[in-house]
């Protein structure tokens, strides 16, 4: 059985959790908004029929045939057919398009003359995620085209149609995709958004808990009711968003796995498992924020700051190993870097779990935190010149 | 107005909490995240080959994953299962399989066909091995191509036409390099405007609110006053940012100085109202942080530029057009990254100016109300 320390401050907490509006937003409504948010944002999980400008200077029935299997691909859908590249780069900078392909004149008889031609793409530098999009679906395009027209030609040279395939393409790629076989943007991005959200909370929630004892200067009514145990004291006042948060990360999980239908290669225990830890190793680095700033609100700034940051520095959006090298050392000061690892091992790649384990080790470095910070905790809850400090 | 102007400014100087977030949380985060996504381009992304065939074709794909630029053969591991065993531990991020043979089919014009394993986990990492991977067998495909057509005897120029028959040629627009970095740093600053805003403009309100009976022109005195404190302030703080880090790391500025400045005017003042209208919802200095923090990158999602607006539904992107960041980060991208006029911007331009009248008129009511409040209280 929990001491009676802990039990008593568990309850003095519910009951803090339930009377102000604040604490109740920040421990449980406010995330679970955050994590429904981002389930509606990626649920597609695609980027499709991105608009583009097609300048066809030829107007014959080749730049038309090439047009309309553009047209067909997933992600580009011809959405204005301008007559020049003027007018082709005001609806760029006007921001209705994403790409501009220029077909010029001569492009149908050059290919009946059985000259090389060529076809003129214009991507948008400035977003990355609908160029890529775009340059992979033309480039594959004109491709086809191309080993269309190569073809006949050989055929119309004599060589039959198999070995005139062989001939073209000398050498095939058979591509397996082995995690997040779709290529899905959601599955990629909606889990690790979700966690970070659970994690800015859980810092959030746990400065605010320890912090308004400070702020309120109720810090001895606190101890009290620990039994004058600050061990109970600490446990019993963070064990209730512990349990919160540990429960939205599962509602996280069913939304992954059961709504969004994602598949989880490795063991859904083990991901748990880690996300408990995670939150712990979060927590432990609450404690050690407030203990350092003794006050609240910029505890809080700090504590916010820190776990909004985390997610740049987990690597998800742009690759850790790609960072300069103070980066990738700065990554290493997040829970959430090693927390991400695990995850993409676990639900979408199904790593062997021993592989895992120094990740796991990893993050419970953070509990150092704790008993580095005690000392000075203890001082602030008892002494009564930290307290009232806005 | 003046006082109004005096007065925010000693309430924000005298408050460190105050300070922290509107002056220099700016900078500091732009910073920070600037270094995380400075490195701009994704380069030797370590993958594995499995060459079953050794023979000098094989080692000459080989050569051409080796010399990059996206990728970089870390590992030639002698099977796939050892393959396997690497990227398991984040060693490497695809592998390649030349199978037995390789050589024989191509030297006897058979088709061969090599093996690409990708990791879809992470998008930008399979996107650079994919295509590196994929130029690297074409060229080849192409040589041996070549090779095939002399032996039969053709010419160049039908040569050229048959490996080749339309070449697509790609050209990059505004960000040559492809840069993640300037990719999304305008993106970041835009809404980080608006998030300190929101949140230190309530900080400090909550200290402010202590006055009563005011008529409706020192209410709007009293807005606009504050508006403009904000306006100097962020003014300064943004021109800092692009002469310093925006130079330092290179981020793209084709702009028009004047139109930017005027498009970020309105922006400041749109988003400084809005957070006057909403701090009258807070009467704890540290409510903004906790209630408005987590925001921040939600709102950066909804402005549906880094996360393309084609990817999620269309009634949450109009949703989003009730926030001043929306507007501001595609009107900011195409006038100070892509070198746009204000007429490309006419619609964001608009949005925004009509955001800022509503929102100030809105802060300018609640102003009013609250020192009604005030005096009922009494």
């Amino acid at each position: 059985m929990l001491p009676q320390g802990i039990i008593s401050v568990f309850k003095r907490e519910l009951h803090s959790i339930i009377s102000d509006k604040a604490y109740l937003a920040v421990a449980v409504l406010l995330p679970l908004l955050m994590i429904l948010f981002f389930g509606v944002m990626f649920y597609r999980g695609t980027i499709e029929e991105l608009p583009i400008a097609v300048v066809d200077r030829d107007h014959s029935v080749m730049s038309r045939k090439l047009q309309s299997m553009i047209d067909a691909t997933k992600g580009a859908k011809i959405a204005y057919q301008p007559h020049s590249m003027a007018e082709a780069e005001a609806l760029m900078l006007g921001g209705d398009v994403v790409a501009i392909l220029y077909i010029d004149d001569g492009f149908e008889e050059d290919i009946y003359r059985g000259v090389s031609t060529m076809v003129e793409c214009y991507l948008l530098g400035t977003n990355l995620s609908t160029s890529g999009v775009v340059e992979r679906d033309v480039q594959q395009t004109v491709e086809t085209f191309s080993a269309g027209i190569a073809l006949s030609k050989l055929q119309s040279m004599g060589v039959g149609y198999s070995q005139a395939m062989a001939d073209i393409m000398p050498i095939s790629i058979d591509t397996h995709i082995i995690s997040n076989p779709y290529l899905n943007y959601g599955y990629y991005l909606a889990p690790i958004f979700m966690i970070m959200g659970m994690v800015i909370f859980t810092v959030l929630s746990s400065v605010y808990a320890i912090g308004r004892e400070l702020r309120y200067a109720t810090a001895r009514e606190w101890l009290l009711s620990a039994r004058n145990s600050l061990l109970c004291g600490v446990i019993g006042k963070l064990l209730p968003i512990t349990l919160s948060m540990f429960l939205l990360s599962e509602l996280i999980y069913v939304i992954l796995f059961v709504v969004m239908g994602m598949e989880c290669e490795g063991s859904l225990l083990y991901l748990s498992v880690a996300t408990l830890i995670l939150i712990l190793s979060y927590q432990a680095v609450a404690i050690a924020i407030i203990s350092v700033t003794a006050n609240m609100r910029l505890g809080l700034s700090l504590g916010g700051g820190y776990s909004v940051m985390a997610f740049t520095f987990s690597g998800i959006t742009f690759p850790t190993i790609a960072m300069f090298g103070v980066a990738r050392v700065v990554s290493k000061l997040f829970p959430l870097t090693y927390f991400s690892e695990i995850f993409i091992g676990q639900a979408m790649r199904g790593t062997p779990l021993y592989i895992e384990t120094t990740k796991l080790l990893f993050m419970m470095l953070f509990w150092v935190l704790v008993p580095l910070s005690w000392r000075r905790l203890h001082r602030m809850v008892e002494s009564e010149k930290y307290w009232g400090r806005e | 107005m003046r006082r109004a102007f005096i007065e925010e400014l000693k309430l924000i100087l005298s408050d460190g909490g105050a300070m922290l977030i509107l002056l220099f949380a700016m900078l500091i985060y732009t910073t920070i995240y600037s270094i995380a996504y400075g490195a701009e381009v994704v380069e030797s992304v370590d993958i594995a080959v499995v060459d079953e065939d050794h023979t000098p074709t094989s080692r000459k794909l080989i050569e051409g994953l080796r010399s990059g630029p996206n990728t970089r053969v870390g590992y030639e591991p002698q099977s796939i299962a050892e393959a396997q065993n690497l990227f398991y531990r984040n060693d490497i991020y695809g592998i390649v399989v030349i199978p037995n043979g390789f050589e024989r089919r191509l030297l006897s014009s058979k088709s061969a066909t090599i093996s690409l394993i990708l990791d879809g986990s992470h998008l930008l990492l399979y996107r650079q091995v994919f295509e590196q991977a994929v130029t690297d067998a074409l060229t080849q495909g192409a040589e041996v191509e070549a090779g095939y057509l002399v032996a039969m005897g053709a010419d160049d120029i039908t040569i050229r036409s048959i490996v080749e028959p339309v070449r697509l040629s790609k050209h990059i627009l505004y960000n040559r390099s492809m840069g993640y970095g300037s990719f999304v740093m305008p993106s970041i600053v835009v809404v980080i405007i608006q998030q300190t805003l929101l949140i230190g403009v309530a900080m400090v309100a909550v200290r402010r609110r202590k006055e009563s009976n005011i008529g409706w022109g020192g209410c709007v005195k009293k807005v606009v006053g504050v508006s403009l404190v904000y306006v100097c302030v962020y003014g300064v703080n943004l021109t800092i940012i692009l002469l310093t880090v925006w130079q330092v790391f290179g981020f793209p500025m084709n702009g028009n100085i004047i139109s930017v400045a005027l498009l970020m005017l309105l922006y400041i003042i749109a988003s400084a109202s809005l957070a006057q209208a909403l701090s009258h919802l807070f009467h704890r200095r540290e409510t903004p942080i906790l209630m408005l923090l987590w925001s921040s990158v939600p709102i950066l999602l909804l402005a549906g530029v880094s996360y393309p607006r084609e990817a999620f539904s269309e009634w949450l992107y109009i949703i989003g057009r009730v926030l001043p960041s929306s507007s501001a980060v595609d009107g900011f991208i195409r006038l100070n990254s892509m070198g746009a006029s204000l007429y490309d911007i006419r619609t964001e331009l608009v949005n925004i100016t009509i955001l800022a009248i509503l929102y100030s008129l809105l802060a300018i009511i609640l102003e009013k109300r609250a020192s009604i409040n005030k005096n009922s209280c009494r």
